[in-house]
């Protein structure tokens, strides 16, 4: 017969044994555990997926058919920004301006998600493509063109997205119209928050945020969000502002990580 | 080991994976079929019981975690050995056992996450903030609505055989 007690005290001690584990260490089980069970993730996440696109086929045909109709119009915007930025890039180098927007992205990997953090209260991302496939730690990730989070794990055939609407997540951000810089972060019940805005800088529902490309690890003018709400903390010298992301966080199916 | 134990482990597995794919139909908020499983089992089979399935159901929460390990398999842990202990308290088949224990234990996981979370990025994290911030409506509808089918699914799946095999590993009640 178990004595009570004494379980209840080697579990502390394995739980707090575990704590303990240095951060490397800890990433290689993780990435273990995760590769064990990245098959049956993704046979339930398939067999659900399939289940769901059946029952929505009436509203994914109208979507279809939504999606054709912006796809035409976004080709005529993006024949116009394209001729926009030549000219900015013929202006830059008559000026002799370093660029600050960074080349086109040297590489991009397309990976399918296999798996999502099932708790509320982390937004992690399990993705199907590894260090094989030359995903490393801290690529950015993103979602269309819009940047949904960054390679936080990676093993050999799996690896962990943590999203920026995870409340671990810190990003650089800047306001596109005002090129008011701050932090932009995830908050517990869901969605992003940009803190340290100057209370003198003018923001409005509907401003976009992009990326600032301080700190290094992402590229400067990726898409981020746009502002959904405004405010001035009590007490603080800035405001807070809560930040739609562009990207649907909570239906990705394919990612681009990119560096 | 004998076949409820094993039984129990493997309807937790599944249920991980029955709510990994359950995010696809509901993407805002997934019911927390993992806790709900792990109730039932420990509501028959006592504290160390729980605190086991509760130390294995962890396991799938953290490879979803970032940082240090032990966190989540801690809290599902505690989860566990505490309906385990309540198993001699609260009947399985009432209203409390199938309905509102889930749905507090739910609410205690999610601010139990949300202090963790705020004790490792802030300096002083707030107790009441975190009370508010962890409290979803979708969450507690979630969790009411799916915990008696779960409970009612592994009623008949377990067939009362998990109290017994608990009995088996020396369960204290």
């Amino acid at each position: 017969m178990l004595k009570p007690n004494r379980v209840f005290f080697a579990a502390a001690v394995f739980l707090l044994a575990l704590a303990a584990v240095p951060l490397p260490q800890t990433a290689g089980i993780r990435s273990f555990v995760t590769s064990l069970l990245k098959t049956p993730i993704l046979l339930s996440k398939t067999a659900a997926q399939t289940a769901a696109d059946l029952v929505r086929f009436r509203e994914n045909a109208a979507e279809n058919r939504r999606l054709t109709e912006a796809l035409g119009r976004a080709r005529t915007t993006e024949f116009r920004a394209r001729e926009a930025f030549l000219e900015n890039e013929r202006l830059t180098r008559i000026l002799g301006l370093k660029q600050a927007v960074p080349p086109p992205l040297k590489r991009a990997v397309t990976a399918r998600v296999i798996g999502r953090s099932p708790s509320t209260w982390n937004r992690v991302l399990l993705i199907d493509k590894g260090t094989r496939d030359g995903i490393h730690v801290n690529m950015p990730v993103l979602s269309g063109l819009s940047l949904a989070g960054k390679i936080i794990e990676s093993g050999p055939t799996a690896s962990k997205v943590l999203l920026v609407s995870d409340p671990n997540s810190r990003v650089g951000v800047m306001l596109q119209s005002s090129r008011h810089q701050g932090i932009l972060y995830g908050v517990f019940s869901g969605g992003c928050r940009m803190k340290y805005i100057p209370v003198s800088a003018a923001v409005a529902p509907g401003d976009t945020v992009e990326t600032a490309g301080f700190g290094g690890f992402f590229p400067k003018g990726l898409a981020v969000g746009t502002v959904r709400r405004v405010w001035k903390e009590p007490g603080q010298i800035y405001q807070v502002a809560d930040v739609d992301p562009l990207a649907d966080l909570a239906r990705l199916e394919e990612v681009l990580c990119v560096e | 080991m004998n076949s409820g134990p094993k039984r129990a482990f493997v309807c937790l597995f599944a249920l991980f994976l029955a709510q990994n794919a359950a995010q696809y139909v509901f993407p805002e908020s997934t019911p927390p079929l993992v806790l709900i499983g792990l109730l039932f089992f420990a509501l028959s089979g006592g504290p160390l019981y729980g605190l086991a399935l509760g130390l294995f159901a962890g396991i799938f929460f953290e490879i979803f975690g970032i940082g240090k390990m032990g966190l989540q398999m801690a809290v599902f842990g505690v989860l566990g050995a505490s309906a385990g202990a309540l198993s001699s308290k609260i009947f399985r088949e009432s209203l409390f056992g199938e309905i509102l224990l889930p749905a507090a234990a739910n609410y205690f996981a999610a601010v139990a996450n949300c202090l963790i979370l705020k004790t490792l990025l802030e300096a002083d994290p707030d107790l009441w903030s975190a009370l508010g911030e962890a409290f979803s409506w979708r969450q507690l509808i979630l969790t009411l609505l799916f915990s008696p089918l779960i409970f009612s699914a592994l009623r008949r799946v377990s067939s009362g055989r998990g109290g017994a095999a608990a009995s088996r590993l020396g369960v204290w009640r």
